[in-house]
């Protein structure tokens, strides 16, 4: 149960005061075991949609506010008591103030007092919440009622909005409020208009406006001015004058100085540069201050004078404390500060991807650029492709081959996979560490998940080996480390780093267990049916109405249980003539499915905000979502959506359909652009229901409001389905949305009777979240006993491994291969090789964890892999360390190799090689693509069925067809028609498409073929006159393009195939040089955008990116200089001069919204003539980018056309 | 006794004026041994203090709402004492700083909320004089808020007795006119103490705490513990009712049952009570408002 129930914090915050008995006693409080219930109660009834508190709980949050406020000085109170005075009050007063019955001011106060006990407790993330929320009720934005009148709540509404540290709406509003105070005191004809009766009011909003200008850009002058401000209007001079500003301006300035010392400006160390600590300040989402967990982390940083943190930092901090914005700080400091650069790694891409965009904006003010992303097997070095991206702007050090010490090549964040990160090592280690400083693992809990466990664990082993004795730091980020000390032990043995962890999350979680119950009180509905064979004696069906109920259970208290008023479904049994029924109900239709009702409860949910229902598996997912539509009516808000699905899924999916309720499914089996699409939408807003399999909750930070999780728990299920340890952690880690929402909810479907064991199953024990290698599993053993009974029967140590020996194996063999110095530019001795892996092993987090007994087992691998390796050739064991797969599949890629090369020496074939349908082909005729599927690499069978029935007629796909089609660029559709085109359910085909592509196109073929066509063009670089494959065919096949300008625009972040494809076609058709690729698309529109490309709206935003130019930062000129220039020469719209425009989106049209220039209103009006008559021009594409990161900021900035030039100079 | 006023609008132009308190007079109320209550009068048979009574009020009322801005007070005080209207400009200002609690001539305010927060205006300046015993001293006072439609609290009195005890009262000021019986309006402030005392002392217990706030130690302490005094009933605690309302209307039997509502305010010094009957009310709040209006 969420610590806001806990019965320690509210009998801890009403205190130990044995004269409070009359209180008690007369009921002017609660005990807190009253209170305790009563805050339950009106948790699970706001849940309901059942507002309003108890006027007992407002008096509690009252008397707690008082105790709370009182004057620490006088030891009136134990200060761990006022802090919890404070917590409980906010809570009280977070559900009081969700009362829309109530008068506004009331509500402006409850809302405030929420503010301030979360501030007071370390939750600000629930001010902020707050804050948004009021922004919805209350009328902040009411200029038609007269200012004076507004005066009476402007201390309070302004207080709000500084104390949501919201940089956007909120800051704007303050600026806004400020210029009107300002013309309101010149109306006073005071020399002091903060002397007057209306003093405190102004002084108030004067100081939020201060306080926020110190906190977006670190101006002390404006931070004093502000607590003087706010010093004098709680000063006796105005004793009686405005009690509730007073009350405002008192909280504001303890406040004030909490923030302004939790603000990046104090927390971030001095020698990180002003443009770094703007980077979160200025940028979207603006960082104003650091949460708890933050401050923790950085604030020996600031304290720090040598400036460098820990070398080792191991952050175990729950899903919304912050973990990502963690990240980001100490990779721009680490980037602003040093100079090497940073590598990011997450498991997942998506992660990658959404880290990528929220770093790419702070990177401007720092005028950086993120690398690019590129595939696990790496880019060519050399060959066109490898030309083309040196043009348009890639970061050298991305390209294989980079050499370390180039000075010319700056510093940089690199975002990977685990595979990519490890290809990067064996290819050349020495480079990656001298390109990169720091090294972020982000979801490091995943060494433990079986598959790439291993992967992940030997490249932070290796790293750390290597990195000794060095300055290079090592983070390692997880939501779920139950066993975070010992990690730490893992990385840090000489106990120089450090151990953040932390319990802290903002909005409160709170889990209820959901089930139904027949109401069989209410007569039944009775009808009489047909009566045959053993049911001969049931003539009749009786029918019963079913409600929800919900379980919440405090800890320590009893069970609060609630039932919805209205039935969500029916119960049949059938019945004797007389009446009595059977023993086990009727199933669908004539009873409603448990899923239909969870489905009816669900769409209910939604109306409070987005639920993310997560399923053990694709079909139930499907199912699910199709329920949950079917309760809802059609809906416009995801129709953008909805057509790109169609588009790019066909009209036969399901999840169209879907979509055109608003409901959406997210889970392996759709293309990846889409799943993000659909991600984008439910954190727009605009999908509130998503229903989805892990994959989304393990990789992808989208927190929702409400977590609803349906689990089967069947016998024999597959491990990586159950929902249980890291996976329900993660899962439930979702619910409750920081800074938007004060509180989560996780509703776990549970219809089995009124038992509590369930509750605990939501929360897993420590151990059940240890991190553990994969080698310490058992079935390591059962491998383990295979590798020595295949040793016996006579196989080398290559053949004889399999599983995780075999993973062990192939990091043995990479650390022989480091170690001797043949993948190295520079080695070690080679006479120290074997020391060296036994030094390199002890760094494994397995043998560390492993039993001694164990352990010798897997030094015994080692030891005859090193054999082993000795004894193979050295250009053979070379190529065989490069691969990233077993050493046995190495030696088998190695043998096809020589067996490509020598087909190709010899026949001198007709056909051009450097074409991939050519290679594609000539692999198929040699069996390649066969030789490759029987690899243990292989992410499963090729094998496919009419139905996802195991029984189901089997089909055969050839493999050839499908990859040239994927290169080829045809969309999903295209590929399910016809390469898959004898599987009968077009929806089971589409999806059967999407999981081979993603798994094999994508991955295993990129990968291998990377492989493959390397060492056959080794192999035929010694033959004379030999011809050369296709080198980029690895990277073709990753994208599923075959054109180099698309592998640019989709390495350099574009998300869409087919939008990558169309616009290379395009820019051949224009003749269009490459290097010209991005000013070309810059000029265009964003109607062409969609007519010729066909682009999505995920598209634009990817287009707009893609388009803006590299060499320059608006935003950072404007923040130096004062001043900053947009040039537009050469459109006739903005030749004309004007010294008063502004620059607004134009919210009329599809997001995203266009930014238009506008002719000002009459000078000293604040708004600007919308609509066409005031329009001068949209920007063009290629100016959005940086023009939508002004805006963003929040600043207050003048506008003005001048000689085709948009000049944009700061508010002093 | 005061000085004369510049912006006299009785008949003692130039002439010294008595104070509000002194123009009053006070007696014990009775009916009642679970509050202590008094009543102050000013009889309408008496035109000489009443128009003495209104032209203190208006003069008080305009020189506090105008604080911080002598300039407003002096102009107001000369266009009175010549008879000549405000220039616009000046006019205007003078009404930024009345208009919540008078409304203006153009733009009046409702009636309620103008006789509500004369009724609190009123009591701040009495209320060291009906409060003070020989068993205590005034310590400090909080005045009424400058908004006439504000909620919150109407003043809180800190006293220290003459034992060093220091005990306050939070005071709830109703005007009562009409019909209704006094009786109805004390109902109407005892629900509202009863209901949101511990949001007023609240608030001010932030308030006494800011860095800025500043109070002696005595009256700083007090304020710290305002919550923990009220919720437990502490002999330190208590509340005040007052009402305004016309000579005519003052009772006999009054705050009988205050305190059903308060039952751990066990002693009657807990419960103090107000009724200030000026006349008939109704004309006399007319009157104060029409002399602020004067030069506008």
């Amino acid at each position: 149960m969420d610590p806001s129930l806990s019965f320690d914090l509210i009998a801890g915050a009403l205190g130990a005061d044995e004269t409070l008995a009359p209180a008690f006693e007369f009921g002017v409080l609660p005990t807190p075991e009253r209170l305790q219930d009563l805050l339950a109660q009106a948790e699970v009834q706001l849940f309901i949609g059942q507002e309003g508190v108890d006027d007992v709980l407002l008096r509690t949050a009252w008397f707690l506010h008082g105790v709370a406020s009182a004057d620490r000085a006088l030891e009136l109170y134990e200060f761990t008591q006022q802090r919890q005075a404070f917590a409980v009050s906010a809570h009280i007063f977070d559900l009081a103030s969700h009362d829309d019955t109530v008068d506004e001011l009331l509500r402006l106060q409850w809302a405030f007092a929420a503010q301030v006990g979360f501030h007071r407790s370390d939750a600000e993330p629930n001010a902020s919440a707050i804050g948004r929320r009021a922004a919805t009720w209350a009328a902040l934005d009411s200029e038609t009622i007269d200012f004076q009148e507004r005066l009476t709540s402007l201390a309070l509404r302004a207080g709000i909005a500084l104390l949501s540290l919201d940089a956007g709406a909120a800051a704007q509003r303050l600026t806004r409020w400020n210029r009107e105070v300002l013309s309101f005191e010149s109306s006073l004809r005071s020399d002091d208009a903060g002397g007057t009766v209306f003093g405190p009011t102004l002084l108030v909003v004067h100081a939020c406006y201060d306080l926020l200008r110190y906190l977006r850009q670190g101006d002390q002058e404006r931070l004093q001015r502000a607590q003087q401000g706010l010093d004098r209007a709680v000063s006796l001079e105005h004793e009686g004058h405005d009690h509730i500003a007073r009350w405002v301006a008192s909280h504001l300035r303890s406040i004030g100085d909490a923030v302004a010392s939790g603000s990046v400006w104090s927390v971030l160390p001095a020698t990180v540069p002003d443009a770094a600590k703007q980077a979160f300040t200025m940028t979207a989402p603006h960082i104003l201050t650091l949460w708890q967990p933050q401050r923790d982390l950085l604030a020996p940083l600031a304290d720090s004078n040598s400036g460098h943190g820990a070398r080792r930092l191991i952050v175990s901090v729950p899903t919304s404390a912050g973990k990502t914005l963690i990240a980001q700080l100490l990779m721009i400091e680490h980037l602003a500060v040093r100079g090497t650069g940073v590598c990011y790694v997450a498991p997942q891409r998506s992660l990658g991807r959404e880290v990528r965009r929220g770093l790419m904006r702070r990177l401007r003010l720092l005028a950086r650029e993120m690398a690019r992303l590129s595939p696990d097997a790496g880019i060519p070095s050399t060959g066109p492709l490898a030309e083309l991206l040196k043009l348009t702007g890639l970061s050298g050090a991305e390209l294989e081959g980079f050499s370390s010490g180039d000075d010319s090549i700056e510093s940089d964040i690199a975002i990977m996979t685990p595979e990519r990160l490890a290809h990067a090592l064996r290819e050349d280690a020495d480079a990656v560490l001298s390109r990169f400083g720091l090294f972020v693992f982000d979801e490091a809990h995943q060494i433990r998940e079986r598959g790439r466990g291993f992967l992940l664990e030997g490249v932070i082993s290796y790293l750390h080996w290597r990195s000794r004795g060095t300055e290079h730091r090592i983070v390692l980020l997880s939501a779920v480390l139950g066993n975070a000390g010992q990690i730490r032990s893992w990385v840090d043995v000489n106990d120089e780093g450090r151990l953040l962890e932390s319990t802290w999350r903002g909005p409160r979680r709170l889990s209820v267990l959901f089930g139904v119950s027949t109401d069989r009180d209410t007569p039944p509905r009775v009808e009489t049916v047909r009566a045959r064979g053993s049911m001969a004696n049931y003539p009749r069906r009786q029918t019963y109405p079913v409600h929800g109920t919900f379980r919440l259970k405090p800890t320590g208290r009893e069970v609060v249980n609630l039932k919805t008023r209205a039935p969500l479904g029916e119960v049949a049994y059938r019945a004797t003539a007389a009446g009595v029924t059977q023993a086990l109900p009727e199933g669908s239709p004539h009873s409603t499915p448990k899923y239909r009702m969870l489905a009816q409860m669900i769409s209910f949910l939604g109306r409070a905000g987005s639920v993310l229902v997560v399923c053990d598996d694709r079909k139930s997912a499907r199912n699910m979502a199709r329920a949950i539509a079917d309760t809802l009516p059609l809906t416009e808000a995801a129709r953008g959506l909805a057509l790109t699905a169609r588009i790019k899924l066909g009209d036969h999916h399901p999840l169209p359909d879907t979509l055109d309720h608003g409901v959406a499914y997210h889970h392996a089996g759709l293309p990846t652009d889409l799943l993000e699409s659909i991600e984008d939408a439910v954190r727009q807003g605009d999908l509130s229901y998503l229903v989805s399999t892990s994959t989304l909750t393990e990789g992808v930070n989208l927190p929702v409001r409400t977590v609803v999780l349906s689990p089967a728990y069947y016998p024999d299920q597959p491990e990586d389905q159950k929902m249980i340890g890291p996976r329900l952690i993660n899962a439930v880690g979702r619910a409750g949305r920081a800074v938007l929402e004060t509180e989560g909810w996780v509703v776990m479907a549970n219809y089995g009777g009124s038992g509590l064991a369930a509750f605990e199953q939501l929360e897993p024990r420590p151990e059940e979240l240890a991190t553990e290698s994969v080698l310490t599993r058992d079935e390591a053993l059962t491998e383990l006993e295979q590798f020595e009974a295949n040793l016996a029967a006579g196989h080398d140590a290559a053949m004889a491994a399999v599983g995780c020996v075999a993973d062990f194996q192939a990091f043995v063999w990479f650390a022989l291969a480091s170690t001797s110095g043949e993948l190295a530019l520079e080695g070690h001795d080679a006479s120290s090789q074997l020391e060296d892996l036994d030094e390199l092993l002890s760094c494994t987090l397995a043998f560390q964890q492993l039993p001694t007994g164990t352990r010798d087992l897997f030094q015994r691998v080692a030891d005859l892999t090193a054999q082993l390796f000795v004894s193979t050739e050295p250009v053979a064991r070379r190529s065989w360390a490069r691969t990233g797969t077993s050493v046995n599949s190495a030696r088998v890629l190695d043998n096809l190799s020589g067996a490509i090369a020598a087909h190709i020496a010899n026949s001198q074939p007709n056909e051009d090689f450097a074409q991939p349908v050519a290679v594609i082909e000539l692999f198929h005729q040699l069996d390649v693509w066969q030789t490759l599927l029987a690899l243990p690499e292989r992410p499963r069978p090729w094998s496919f069925a009419q139905s996802d029935n195991w029984r189901a007629e089997k089909v055969d796909i050839d493999v050839r067809q499908v990859l040239i089609q994927w290169l080829s660029g045809d969309s999903i559709p295209a590929i399910a028609d016809h390469a898959f085109g004898s599987i009968r359910d077009r929806s089971w085909r589409l999806e059967l498409t999407v999981d081979t592509t993603s798994d094999f196109c994508e991955h295993f073929f990129a990968w291998l073929t990377s492989v493959l066509v390397i060492r056959v063009n080794e192999r035929l670089s010694a033959v004379d006159g030999a011809p050369l494959v296709c080198e980029e065919l690895g990277t073709y096949l990753r994208y599923g393009v075959s054109s180099h300008l698309a592998v640019e625009l989709l390495s350099a972040g574009l998300r869409s195939r087919e939008l990558a494809n169309a616009i290379a076609a395009a820019s051949v058709a224009d003749g269009i040089a490459p290097s010209d690729i991005r000013d070309w698309l810059g000029g265009l529109t964003f109607s062409t955008w969609q007519e010729r490309f066909a682009a999505t709206q995920l598209d634009l935003v990817d287009l707009i990116e893609y388009a803006r130019p590299r060499t320059s930062s608006l935003l950072r000129d404007l923040l130096l200089e004062g001043e900053a220039v947009l040039d537009l020469t050469g459109d006739e719209r903005f030749a004309g001069d004007n010294p008063r425009v502004t620059l607004e989106h134009d919210l009329s049209l599809p997001s995203p919204f266009p930014i238009g220039i506008y002719l000002e209103q009459a000078q000293g009006s604040l708004g600007a003539l919308g609509g066409v008559e005031g329009l001068v021009g949209y920007l063009p594409p290629k100016h959005y980018a940086e023009a939508e990161l002004v805006l963003g900021a929040g600043l207050d900035v003048s506008y003005a056309l001048v000689d085709s030039q948009l000049v944009l100079r700061l508010a002093r | 006794m005061t000085g004369s006023i510049l912006g006299c609008t009785c008949a003692l132009a130039g002439a010294p004026h008595q104070s509000l308190p002194d123009l009053l007079s006070y007696s014990q109320g009775g009916g009642t041994r679970t509050a202590t209550w008094k009543a102050a009068r000013l009889s309408s048979t008496n035109a000489t203090d009443l128009d003495t009574a209104a032209c203190i009020i208006a003069d008080a009322a305009v020189a506090a709402r105008s604080v911080g801005t002598p300039y407003v007070h002096d102009c107001w005080s000369r266009a009175v004492a010549s008879g000549a209207p405000l220039q616009s400009d000046d006019a205007e200002l003078v009404g930024t700083y009345i208009d919540h609690a008078f409304g203006l001539p153009g733009k009046p305010r409702d009636d309620r909320h103008r006789r509500g927060w004369l009724a609190e205006f009123v009591f701040s300046l009495v209320a060291e004089r009906v409060g003070t015993t020989p068993d205590r001293t005034l310590l400090h006072v909080e005045g009424p808020d400058w908004h006439a439609t504000k909620p919150g609290r109407d003043s809180l009195v800190i006293w220290e007795r003459s034992d060093g005890v220091i005990e306050f009262r939070l005071w709830e000021s109703k005007q009562n006119v009409g019909t209704a019986p006094v009786s109805a309006s004390v109902g109407d402030a005892t629900v509202q103490l009863r209901d949101n005392a511990l949001s007023y002392l609240a608030q001010a217990t932030s308030i006494a705490t800011a860095v800025g706030a500043q109070h002696g130690p005595k009256v700083r302490q007090i304020y710290g513990e305002l919550a923990r005094l009220w919720a437990a009933g502490s002999s330190q605690s208590g509340i005040g009712i007052s009402i305004t309302t016309s000579e005519a209307k003052i009772p006999g039997r009054c705050f009988s049952r205050v305190s059903q509502s308060f039952p751990r305010l066990t002693s009657a010094a807990q419960i103090e009570g107000l009724v200030a009957g000026i006349a008939d009310f109704v004309g006399f709040a007319d009157d104060v408002r029409d002399r602020v209006w004067i030069p506008l």
